[in-house]
């Protein structure tokens, strides 16, 4: 078993904690205890529903989940798979300094590799609608960022969409290579040397980011990589690497030398629903570390406009894209109208928002608390959902309890209340999952 | 490698039958083998061959027909050969086929089996380093703004290439005369983007993986090369090279391919195993065996030394105590030769490609930390436990305090109060003192009139919002379909291109206007090109007045003027702006003109 390969995790039992052990082929090996617990839990993300590990799993028809219980609801089913999309927000919540105002490079790997079929239709067909899904997100919950994409293919990086802050741009062009066929190799460093390209007229207070989705476990490269990495640490360009197929050394060894000596940014995809979970990973600002901070010499103060919003009866053009609009936003500094928000001002270069789009990415650095679920009892306080005013169910008395035809009842095993840690207000499992993935707000704490 | 023979009778007589492929022109020759028979040599040449023709399989006569024609190519002959081994036979007449089919192929359709261009193959023939002497642009030379402004040639090439640009470089620079260094000053992005993208090299790869015969219909093998492919060809495998030019000027060029790409040295080339039933081919079969290292010396490159302290795989398969050499397959005594000659050619590949990789810049790091580097167990070492920027709201007590004043009213008494609430729409409302119909009638119409008015417009600009946001960077021509067409408001195409032209041109203006105004330099040359800009907004209101003022009837004037309404505003304030500050700096001129006067008293 080779460390290195963290795909594939395996755990003995038999190995004594803190030990040197020899293994059949007689080479001594480490293992430590926290090794050991990490690995476990790696562990259990890799198993499947039946305690088995994915690709051991039978294979599941979308159709084949969905069942009816015995008296033909659905209710069980819908609750389960509620619960199951909770435990996605079961993340780290502690507020981290963020750069929220991020610049990102996508790069698609769109090589042969990428019409294997391992992926339903195939690996490209999918990366893509993914790629157009996470474009969405990415404005959405990053609302004044920036976005360009590139394609790696026939062993050259060829750009997809310039670096914008319009969704739309992106999704189209996304949209418009779907036609095209997976060929040739891909080249990491040509890639990234065009991402670097991409990204150096961004301002300093933007972060530096590149997104690669890399299916190939191979590159072939016009020159030393290694110097194209130096180089993107020098401008403090993070990257980060989801593999479609197997781990690879060099796209670790990018991700750990761009991110401080962190390797966690580069994952490879278990299955069709991790791979999208990755992608979501990366529409969260990455946090700051303190030793990046320390070289960052204070704060920058970033100018910014509001602009006014005006209606007109007659078209006109705005100065974006010299385009007949009726009405558009006004830019206070120089008073020409742009047709977009947010972007920056076409005359006067001045970053044009609303102030809604700043509290769009302000969630991000401090992240609503999670709620806890209301642990079992025979009374509860709530009697309907503070948001929904749904209805819960009553709490069961020991008597029932004891009854087995209650078993199969949904009370018997949940409380299905959700407390929110600093109003103790109670939430039903919705309210709960749209609190924490669309609002970003407790409803009980704001009023 | 031998020549192809069996014994065989002609005319009667026994005899040996010879393919001879080593010789020029290589022939098949019959000599009888009792030298006394006083029968002639029969000689054929193998490209005077036009068919065969042989007995059944399953018949019990084993005879070849050789239909060839003279070397004065007038009449046909035929030559018959009969033999007592049905496995010679076989062997003799799949090598005669082989070349008839080869001569067909290429004399017949020879762009079609293998695409071959002689002028690329013949160029590459003669040693040139041309790959690696091409001129060794920098990647780090794009990041160069400066260099990036000076290069004219890449300047142009977008333009070519990007319309939308085109459009705006010729109102701006050429007719209005903005400095072009300016107009590309705030493009620098653009620019950077496209060289990047023109400037890619492709690295290498094993070019005998790509190439991938393809069965035709009629049979035949077809192989497609190209030029480069040919160029990669020998720079990765010396050896087809030296092949190529010992044999090419007596072989004819789409020969030698269609040999190659059918030879065991092709296959042993690209990993694949090759065994004794493949055919065997007389002319380049030798290069199999000989020594490919051969040429190694020649390259610029040895094996790098790696410190025996930290080359962990030496190490490990060199740990004689434990298992001695069973690990490694290469290492025994009666290995297959096979097996390990396939691991080698891979290996040697793989450092020929990275050999003819271009080091742009060595010196990149000092070799002391390159050797830290390398001493580094990275498995061994303890993760990195990264520490985050954590951050404190101080307000956030405040915020629980407050949160924690709210009692529970509403949510534990919810079906009280939905009840009362319920119960207050039991009772009816009177409505009769809002509608009076002869006092408010008429400032109930203009209201319903105005909010009408107001949804209406509001609709308009919200729905196309979303439209102009699916027609940006597209070319303008095309995306005057999407947004509000000249139909609607009584001007034509041209005249709204017009106008859309002078917009874009005065924005162009505004732009750098805007970017030297806000740089604040003092500097006499900035200060100079800020008044020459400000010049040209000027110009570009009177222009925007004499596009409107062409317009004679009064509607169409008005909704022009509309139109550009906004344009001129913006105009305005620039002009307003370029006052403000030149009387501040008039102002702050006199306090230092003052002050030095001051002082000497």
């Amino acid at each position: 078993m080779n460390d290195s390969d963290d795909d594939y995790l395996e755990v003995d039992e038999g190995i004594e904690e803190n030990d040197l052990s020899f293994d059949k082929k007689g080479v001594a090996r480490r293992t430590r205890k926290e090794n050991q617990k990490q690995k476990t839990t790696a562990n259990i993300a890799l198993k499947g529903s039946n305690g088995g590990y994915s690709w051991e799993d039978e294979y599941h028809r979308s159709w084949d989940i969905v069942q009816e219980d015995e008296a033909g609801s659905l209710e069980g089913i819908v609750t389960g798979i509620m619960e199951a999309h909770k435990k996605r927000f079961l993340k780290n919540v502690t507020p981290f300094q963020r750069g929220i105002i991020r610049s990102m490079v996508l790069v698609i790997d769109f090589s042969k590799v990428m019409s294997e079929k391992d992926l339903r239709p195939n690996r490209a067909a999918l990366t893509i609608s993914n790629a157009i899904e996470f474009v969405n997100n990415f404005f959405d919950q990053n609302p004044i960022s920036q976005l360009g994409i590139v394609l790696m293919r026939n062993g050259i990086a060829t750009l997809v969409s310039e670096v914008s802050g319009n969704p739309n741009n992106h999704v189209e062009a996304l949209r418009s290579i779907r036609r095209l066929e997976p060929t040739g190799d891909p080249s990491l460093q040509n890639a990234f040397e065009m991402a670097r390209g991409l990204l150096l007229h961004t301002p300093s207070h933007s972060t530096r980011e590149i997104l690669m989705i890399f299916g190939a476990l191979f590159t072939s490269d016009p020159g030393d990589i290694h110097t194209t990495i130096d180089s993107l640490v020098k401008e403090k360009i993070r990257v980060k690497i989801i593999g479609l197929t197997a781990q690879v050394a060099i796209c670790k060894e990018i991700c750990r030398r761009t991110n401080y000596g962190d390797d966690t940014l580069y994952a490879v995809i278990l299955n069709e629903g991790h791979f999208k979970d990755l992608l979501l990973d990366a529409v969260t600002p990455l946090a700051i570390s303190k030793s990046a901070q320390v070289e960052m010499r204070g704060f920058t103060l970033i100018k910014a406009g509001f602009p006014t919003r005006i209606s007109e009866a007659i078209p006109s053009f705005c100065a974006c894209h010299s385009k007949l609009i009726h009405g558009g936003y006004i830019c206070p500094g120089c008073k020409s109208k742009v047709c977009m928000l947010p972007t920056v001002c076409p005359c006067c270069n001045l970053m044009l928002i609303l102030s809604t789009h700043l509290a769009r990415s302000y969630h991000h650095l401090f992240p609503l608390k999670l709620f806890q679920e209301v642990p079992l009892a025979e009374s509860y306080i709530s009697t309907n959902c503070f948001s929904c005013l749904t209805e819960f169910p009553q709490g069961m008395s020991e008597s029932e309890r004891s009854n087995s035809d209650n078993r199969a009842k949904k009370e018997f095993h949940t409380s299905s209340r959700y407390q929110c840690p600093d109003c103790n207000k109670h939430f039903c499992v919705d309210c709960d999952v749209f609190v924490h993935d669309v609002l970003h707000n407790c409803p009980g704490c704001g009023c | 490698m031998s020549n192809v023979s069996g014994a065989a009778s002609h005319k009667k007589k026994n005899g040996m039958l010879t393919v001879l492929e080593d010789q020029e022109p290589s022939i098949l020759q019959w000599s009888a083998i009792d030298p006394s028979v006083a029968v002639p040599l029969v000689k054929i040449r193998l490209d005077f061959i036009t068919s065969l023709r042989a007995t059944n399989p399953n018949s019990n006569q084993m005879m070849i027909k050789v239909l060839y024609k003279d070397s004065s190519g007038a009449d046909e002959k035929t030559a018959l050969f009969s033999f007592t081994n049905r496995s010679v036979m076989d062997n003799i007449q799949r090598t005669l086929q082989q070349v008839v089919a080869r001569k067909k192929a290429s004399s017949s359709t020879p762009g079609a089996t293998t695409t071959k261009d002689t002028d690329a193959a013949s160029s590459a023939a003669t040693p040139s380093s041309q790959v690696n002497s091409t001129d060794k642009e920098d990647l780090s030379t794009f990041l160069d703004s400066d260099k990036l402004l000076k290069d004219h040639k890449l300047q142009q090439k977008l333009l070519v290439d990007n319309k939308t640009l085109m459009i705006t470089f010729k109102e701006a620079v050429m007719s209005n005369g903005l400095d072009p260094e300016e107009f590309w000053k705030t493009r620098l992005h653009l620019l950077r983007s496209y060289a990047v993208q023109q400037a890619q090299k492709r690295g290498p790869y094993n070019v005998l993986s790509t190439i991938k015969p393809v069965a035709s219909s009629d049979n035949k093998v077809n192989v497609t090369v190209t030029r480069e492919k040919i160029q990669s060809i020998f720079e990765q495998y010396p050896i087809v090279r030296k092949a190529y030019d010992e044999n090419v000027p007596r072989l004819n060029e789409g020969e030698f391919w269609s040999r190659f790409f059918s030879s065991r040295l092709f296959r042993q080339l690209r990993g694949e195993p090759t065994s004794s039933y493949d055919r065997a081919d007389v002319v380049l079969d030798k290069y199999l065996y000989m020594d490919p290292n051969a040429d190694e010396h020649t390259t610029k490159e040895s094996i790098e030394h790696i410190n025996p302290l930290i080359d962990v795989q030496s190490n490990e398969q060199d740990n004689s105590v434990k298992l001695g050499n069973a690990p490694d397959v290469t290492m025994k005594v009666n290995n297959d030769n096979r097996i390990s000659g396939i691991m080698k050619n891979m290996n040697r590949l793989s450092r020929r490609m990275l050999a003819n990789i271009k080091d742009e810049n060595q010196d990149k790091t000092p070799e002391v930390e390159q050797l830290e580097e390398q001493l580094d167990l990275r498995d061994l070492e303890d993760d990195v436990e990264l520490e985050y920027n954590e951050l404190k709201l101080q307000n956030s007590k405040l915020v629980q305090n407050k949160a924690n004043r709210i009692d529970d009213r509403i949510s534990g008494d919810y079906t009280e109060s939905i009840k009362t609430s319920q119960r207050q729409f039991h009772e009816p409302f009177n409505l009769t003192d809002i509608y009076n119909p002869t006092t408010q009638r008429q400032a109930i119409f203009d209201v319903a009139k105005e909010i009408s008015q107001i949804v209406k417009q509001n609709t308009k600009q919200y729905s196309q919002g979303w439209q102009a946001a699916n027609l940006n960077f597209q070319d303008s021509k095309t995306s005057t379909i999407n947004d509000v067409g000249p139909e609607s408001l009584n001007i034509s195409t041209d005249e709204l291109e017009e106008l859309r032209l002078t917009h874009m041109t005065s924005i162009e203006f505004l732009r750098h206007f805007w970017s030297h105004l806000g740089s604040g330099s003092k500097d006499k040359q900035d200060l100079l090109t800020l008044k020459k800009l400000h010049a040209s907004v000027s110009k570009c209101i009177s222009r925007v007045e004499a596009v409107v003022d062409k317009f004679q009837d009064s509607n169409s004037k008005q909704t022009v003027h509309a139109i550009m309404q906004p344009l001129v505003i913006s105009l305005n304030k620039a002009l307003a702006e370029y006052q403000k500050a030149s009387s501040a700096m008039l102002e702050y001129q006199e306090r230092v003109h003052k002050s030095r006067t001051q002082t000497p008293v």
